[in-house]
């Protein structure tokens, strides 16, 4: 069986490094995109199995690219996790209108978010 | 500077007149009109400081150029001059906007007086009105920048996430051996740094809480709340950190504590910050009591509307110099835990705002070794307020139907908007003319003016009860005002007891029902 694959879309060089280490060290193939164009377009070219996309990107933003995903037939059952720096509660909700599957406040708890990567492969 | 004065009359003699006397013995300077269009036209070209006219002028009279200055140049002072008997005249002209009048014969000293009386009292409006203009522009500076304070909060707040996290992956990365293994101390240290970064991540929401609510930017989702569930839950999410240092954590709320008109999730936090504190300063094996109860405890329950929780402990205390600053940003008591127990510093400032957003008030109270015990009121709910204000009053009247088995009915009685609330003269003539309507003087008559709400009690079967009810009808037909937009008449709602409920509780509510329904 081939490793699930998992895209990272931020535009925070380090950040995507912690995530991406313990993503492959437990065996997943990991991809990354820094901005949101270039991520939406490699979702829709390699179909991941999963997506962690942060919330303020450059080109577009990752609500957007929330959207054009979840409300396109062939994209919307990739689970998608969004990491956020904004805590209110009116943009938590505006996450959930697009469509994401989980929503995390940075900074999060690593073994959290491997926890809730390993529930939604385990899902689909 | 000189005040310029221009003289409009049509008569050669009383200008060369007025302009001699304003010029050499008022020190104006004076200029000449000999009716209301050439004044027109000699205001276009210079400034004047006041317009002295005369009423009769052929082409435009003093009435219409005073019309014209109010409308196009309302700087500019105005004088009537009036011959005797056309008071009328003058006075119609101070109500278009001439600052004041003269009759004819004019009286020389009358004049130069009232010509400068008008004039400061112009300078001192103009003044005023720089002043206001002023305070209002540096009331919109210091708006702009509060505005921008709260902005840069919020963004330096949201700016420092990022790093933050990828500061929290790589330690955690370590610390949890994904990277390999590591010795005893390294894990200690990387601990400490883990430790650390969720403070300042505490502080970061801390800080932006506290912004957005000096900013006013939290909105408040209020609702009729049964407070007892809501402490019970704030205290059993805290329960494990109480167990871990073997604390007592109690909570003692009556029954019958009246609901509170509230935001949930604030009052959770209120709650929650309150009893974390608590259970930080005190020692092990200490106590925690969590009440709650009708405020201001003396008198009648619940009338002044407020509930007040407390949070006391059997911690170590507070200095009392201390206790009046600890609700300030970054108050930190010399010498106290909390460094080491890890607090912002920001959590009572939270604490108090939140309270004040419910319009409440918090206050403390320590003793050195002791405890301390923190309390906060917030409101009792609107409809709940008429209700437990009923359960106390009628006490007595009710028992005493129920032993001596005669009936009861308890009115409540909607006043119309106008007039209930203009002076408490107004209340009582209505209450005496309310009490006629009843049989007995005895029976209990209550006004509540802030809810326009009448309570009455009395003792009646079904039957009197309607009698009572068509002479109230008959009491107030058109009340405050006899045929004023056919104001509404009084609202009347009332139930019976035994014949329609049992309980007190009962008859309160169907006789609310029926007030309601009242058309």
């Amino acid at each position: 069986m081939s490793p699930k694959k998992i895209l990272i879309v931020d535009d925070e060089p380090d950040l995507v490094e912690t995530v991406r280490f313990p993503l492959e060290m437990e065996g997943y193939q990991v991809l990354v995109s820094n901005n949101g164009e270039e991520g939406l377009n490699q979702a829709r070219k390699e179909i991941p199995d999963l997506i962690i996309l942060d919330l303020m990107l450059p080109r577009l933003d990752g609500y957007k690219v929330c959207r054009l995903l979840k409300f396109d037939e062939r994209y919307k059952h990739i689970p998608i996790l969004m990491l956020t720096a904004k805590i209110q509660e009116k943009d938590k909700l505006l996450g959930k209108e697009t469509g994401a599957d989980e929503y995390m406040t940075k900074p999060f708890d690593i073994d959290t978010l491997m926890e809730k990567v390993k529930f939604y492969l385990s899902r689909g | 500077m000189e005040n310029r004065v221009l003289v409009v009359d049509d008569e050669k003699e009383i200008r060369s007149f007025l302009s001699k006397a304003l010029t050499q013995l008022g020190g104006f300077h004076v200029d000449l009109a000999e009716n209301g269009e050439e004044a027109l036209q000699k205001m276009e070209k210079d400034f004047f400081d006041l317009v002295l006219t005369d009423l009769k002028m052929p082409k435009m009279d003093g009435l219409q150029l005073i019309d014209e200055i109010a409308r196009s140049r309302p700087e500019i002072l105005t004088v009537l001059m009036t011959g005797h008997g056309s008071i009328d005249s003058a006075l119609e002209a101070m109500r278009r906007g001439a600052s004041d009048y003269l009759t004819k014969p004019l009286n020389l000293d009358e004049l130069l007086v009232r010509l400068q009386k008008v004039m400061q009292e112009r300078t001192r409006f103009i003044s005023l009105k720089e002043y206001a203009n002023q305070l209002e522009q540096s009331n919109e500076e210091l708006k702009r920048i509060d505005e921008m304070k709260s902005e840069f909060v919020s963004v330096a707040s949201h700016e420092l996430r990022t790093p933050l996290a990828a500061i929290k992956n790589a330690v955690q990365l370590v610390l949890k051996r994904k990277t390999g293994e590591i010795n005893e101390t390294q894990a200690k240290f990387l601990s400490m740094a883990e430790r650390n970064i969720d403070r300042l991540t505490n502080i970061l929401n801390d800080l932006l809480s506290l912004s957005r609510i000096e900013s006013g930017k939290v909105t408040m989702k209020f609702e009729d709340l049964e407070l007892k569930g809501v402490i019970e839950l704030a205290t059993s999410s805290l329960k494990p950190h109480a167990d871990v240092r073997s604390l007592r954590l109690e909570v003692q709320v009556p029954e019958d504590l009246p609901h509170v008109y509230g935001d949930r999730e604030k009052i959770e936090r209120i709650l929650i910050n309150l009893i974390g504190n608590a259970i930080k300063f005190t020692q092990e094996g200490g106590q925690i009591l969590i009440t709650a109860e009708p405020y201001p405890h003396t008198g009648k329950q619940g009338h002044g509307g407020m509930v007040s929780v407390s949070v006391r402990d059997t911690g170590i205390g507070i200095p009392e110099e201390h206790l009046k600053s600890i609700f300030e940003k970054f108050y930190q008591v010399e010498g106290s835990l909390q460094r080491s127990v890890g607090g912002t510093g920001l959590g009572l400032a939270i604490t108090k705002g939140l309270v004040e957003l419910h319009q409440g008030t918090i206050r403390a109270e320590s003793e050195i070794g002791k405890g301390s015990t923190f309390t906060f009121t917030l409101p009792v709910s609107q409809g709940e307020r008429r209700e437990s204000h009923f359960r106390f009053i009628f006490d007595g009247e009710f028992k005493r139907a129920q032993s001596n088995h005669t009936p009861l009915t308890l009115f409540l009685m909607e006043l119309p908007d106008q007039g209930i609330e203009r002076s408490d003269g107004l209340s009582e003539l209505l209450e005496e003319r309310v009490k006629r309507c009843f049989c007995r003087k005895s029976d209990t008559v209550l006004i509540r003016k802030q809810e326009r709400l009448l309570v009455a009690i009395c003792e009646a079967d079904l039957k009197g009860a309607r009698v009572i009810r068509q002479r109230i009808e008959e009491a107030f037909p058109k009340y405050p005002q006899e045929g004023l937009d056919g104001s509404p008449r009084i609202k009347i709602g009332f139930a019976t007891y035994p014949e329609e409920a049992l309980s007190k509780r009962d008859l309160f509510g169907k006789a609310k029902e029926r007030l309601r329904e009242w058309t």
